[in-house]
């Protein structure tokens, strides 16, 4: 008689379950919340309070609608309402949509953006869990495209339109070279004096709360690390290439365009980012590059939206090629992480030589124009 | 089968958009409004039935290596003809749908009834599968258009495709409300994937209802 | 051999009726076809240039300027009034198409795009809207014209275009 023993491992349980993790993930965007609703108050005074009110609204239009699709959904599929809710934590997605989209979204905006980021971005996928995309940024994205020009920075009936550009687009229009038309300081930049979207203007506050939330293992600190650092680099790159503060502008690009603010809590999502602690370098250094190219390149402030949703495309891809056991083989990991970092450094030193070429050659059309006009 | 069933399965059952998905890139180009997608649609019938017809008409005489390319040899000349016909009398519509009437051609839809039925079937059963398969387009095409242009503009127009100053009905309901992004390719997958999804949906319904009842 | 043969030569009478098919049709098409153009053309440049009464086609040098389509001198009580220019340049996502109109007291009389669709809907297109058309319309020549933020690529196109159309006009008519 043959005898089989079934050899089933010791298991290895996480102290942090997924409901542990998601609830502390909520608390964290809590305080960032509660932080937007705040300030207001303390820098403007008693106009503060319009946007106070208004950007409540939005968190409770954002959390309601998500709130009604979730409940619509287990309700056709004759689930337990409440079960449903519970496990597929729509107030995580809900809260970090309206932490993206600035102060002056109509509320319907941001109900429509709610709407598709928990039906387009989740449900149809599967429900938690089995969604390729970030489910925020694809409502974000739908709303971006869709209704571009009403995601203002300021109340439009408010008593002080603040119709100055957002730190980011004053910097694209001086093509990232910053000088003389960009007004703010780093100072001004890190503690979020400045309009731009809900959640992603006080960037201290953002890296205190990554960096408890890293250490209670919420998410793996790598992907941010990989991320910034990617950008602090490539910055410091295009920095030296074009003449310009090698110590402050690549903080500088840290602080504007809420790259900070994604990488901490959008690219961290560990349901869309790779497994392995290879691929997660691989994944911020290939973010880092991205947002890097998105704003040199083609000019647009909003890289860390498209970004991240690309690299989402590719986690899959990325989850494959680092397959096997990643704690041996230590050498040729840091292989490859040289190597992602030496492509991305090229890229950006032959990015700025392009742009210094441009920029003289411009020079050189004035020139030519103003010589012709006196001719 | 019955006549009447050959003329039927391709509205529903057989649907060439929401069930055999054929033709996907024009039914996904030309349904960003209901015009289009009624021109769209007419132009595909007409087609259809001619090279229908005219495959079953020689369907005996042409020799079975070379029956493909004969197939697209007619329908290239006559999708080829309809394009001629609806540039001098049809101007606005032939501006608005633009390449796409030129990419019949490889509508599969066509190719594929000429391969499927035509070739194997008497002229009036190519006729009614015809009629049936252009219908089943043309409906498919306008209920993609009526959501995409109902969403992304917030309103519904239909001129007419001989004339275009005319308007058959103009209503428009929220148009600050619009989600754009379904008038552009984005939205015309979106809409697309929740039809056939939907579609999907019915089916199976379908199904457990004819497994409960046996 | 003799089933190739029989297949090549029934390919090619196919092809050959096919041919012959579409010629006829082409026939009594083509009239109507050419004579719809002249008509769309006249009333865009009559859209343009209200007070011209004839339009005639100019060809010299347009060569050297791969984007302009076409050019008009517009005539109005046996005068001549100004130009128009028919420029096609590439924007966003493919050629924007549009009319300028360059009088002969030295403004911008008119701006008309004819083919914007290219663009992205709400940020490219906006060279189609009217604040666009107002910067332009009754400027001086030569004037530099302001971009649209946001539509960076799609408005360079169109004044990348009207210089074009200037630099012809300052070398041929002015």
């Amino acid at each position: 008689m043959k005898i089989t023993l079934q050899r089933t491992s010791p298991n290895y349980r996480q102290k942090l379950s997924t409901t542990k993790i998601m609830n502390y993930l909520t608390i964290g965007l809590l305080v960032i919340v509660i932080y937007t609703l705040i300030s207001p108050i303390l820098t403007k005074g008693n106009q503060g309070q319009s946007y106070m009110i208004k950007a409540l609204l939005i968190y409770a239009v954002s959390i309601i609608t998500a709130l009604i699709t979730e409940t619509l959904w287990a309700k056709i599929h004759k689930k337990n309402i409440l079960q449903e809710i519970k496990n597929s934590f729509p107030l995580v997605t809900a809260i970090i949509l309206a932490l993206t989209l600035p102060i002056g979204t109509p509320l319907y905006v941001v109900s429509i953006g709610s709407f598709c980021a928990i039906f387009l971005g989740k449900l149809v996928y599967g429900g938690f869990g089995q969604n390729i995309f970030n489910p925020a940024l694809v409502g974000r994205v739908i709303v971006h495209l869709s209704f571009g020009a009403s995601l203002v920075p300021y109340l439009s009936n408010g008593v002080d339109v603040v119709s100055q550009a957002t730190p980011a687009t004053q910097l694209v229009s001086t093509s990232w070279l910053g000088g003389q038309a960009f007004q703010y300081s780093l100072l001004d930049l890190f503690l979020g004096n400045h309009g731009g979207t809900l959640g992603e203007t006080c960037i201290w506050i953002i890296l205190v709360l990554g960096i408890i939330l890293a250490c209670l293992k919420v998410f793996d600190a790598r992907i941010p690390v990989a991320y910034l650092g990617t950008v602090l680099i490539l910055a410091e790159v295009f920095a030296l290439m074009n003449g310009l503060d090698p110590l402050t502008y690549p903080l500088t690009h840290l602080c504007i365009g809420g790259v900070v603010f994604g990488a901490i809590f959008m690219a961290t999502d560990p349901v869309t980012s790779p497994t392995s602690p290879l691929g997660k370098i691989l994944y911020g250094i290939c973010l880092g590059f991205l947002t890097m190219i998105i704003r040199l390149k083609a000019n647009y402030p909003e890289g860390v939206l498209f970004s991240i949703l690309i690299m989402n495309m590719l986690t899959p891809l990325i989850d494959s090629l680092v397959l096997g056991r990643t704690n041996q083989n230590i050498v040729k990991q840091f292989t490859a992480i040289i190597i992602a970092l030496g492509l991305a450094i090229g890229c950006i030193f032959g990015i700025s030589l392009s742009m210094k070429d441009e920029a003289s050659s411009m020079s050189h059309m004035t020139h030519d124009y103003l010589l012709e006009d006196n001719g | 089968m019955k006549k009447i069933d050959i003329l039927k399965k391709g509205l529903f059952v057989e649907n060439p958009i929401f069930i055999l998905l054929l033709g996907m890139c024009s039914s996904l180009a030309i349904t960003t409004n209901l015009t289009n997608a009624v021109g769209m649609g007419m132009a595909v019938t007409a087609v259809l039935i001619m090279s229908n017809m005219i495959i079953s008409l020689l369907r005996k005489i042409i020799p079975n290596e070379i029956r493909i390319p004969v197939f697209i040899v007619i329908i290239a000349t006559l999708v080829k003809c309809v394009q001629l016909l609806m540039n001098a009398y049809t101007p606005a519509l032939y501006n608005s749908l633009g390449v796409f009437i030129p990419l019949i051609v490889v509508n599969c839809i066509i190719l594929g009834r000429a391969e499927a039925f035509a070739s194997k079937n008497g002229i009036f059963d190519s006729l009614l599968d015809a009629i049936g398969m252009g219908l089943g387009y043309t409906f498919a095409v306008v209920v993609i258009s009526f959501f995409r242009e109902l969403i992304g503009t917030g309103g519904i127009s239909l001129l007419n495709p001989f004339d275009s100053s005319q308007v058959i009905f103009d209503l428009k309901l929220f148009e600050e409300y619009a989600v754009s992004l379904f008038t552009q390719p984005a939205g015309a997958f979106i809409t697309l994937g929740c039809i056939l999804g939907f579609v999907q949906w019915l089916k199976i319904r379908k199904s457990k209802k004819e497994g409960v009842s046996k | 051999m003799a089933k190739i043969l029989k297949l090549t030569v029934f390919l090619a009478l196919i092809a050959g009726l096919s041919g012959a098919a579409l010629s006829a049709v082409y026939n009594v098409t083509d009239l109507i076809i050419q004579e719809a153009k002249l008509a769309s053309e006249k009333e865009n440049l009559i859209k343009i240039y209200d007070q011209g009464e004839e339009f005639s086609e100019v060809q010299t040098g347009l060569d050297d300027y791969d984007l302009i389509q076409g050019c008009y001198e517009v005539k109005s009580q046996g005068e001549i009034r100004g130009y128009v220019y028919k420029i096609s340049s590439n924007g966003y996502g493919g050629a924007i198409v549009y009319l300028i109109a360059l009088d002969k007291d030295g403004t911008y009389k008119g701006y008309e795009v004819i083919d914007c669709s290219t663009e992205t809907n709400g940020f490219g297109s906006q060279v189609g809207d009217e604040p666009f058309q107002k910067s332009i319309v009754g400027k001086n020549i030569g004037d530099s014209i302001d971009t649209i933020s946001g539509a960076t690529i799609s408005s360079t196109a169109v004044v990348k275009g009207i210089d074009q159309a200037v630099t012809h006009y300052n070398a041929h008519f002015k």
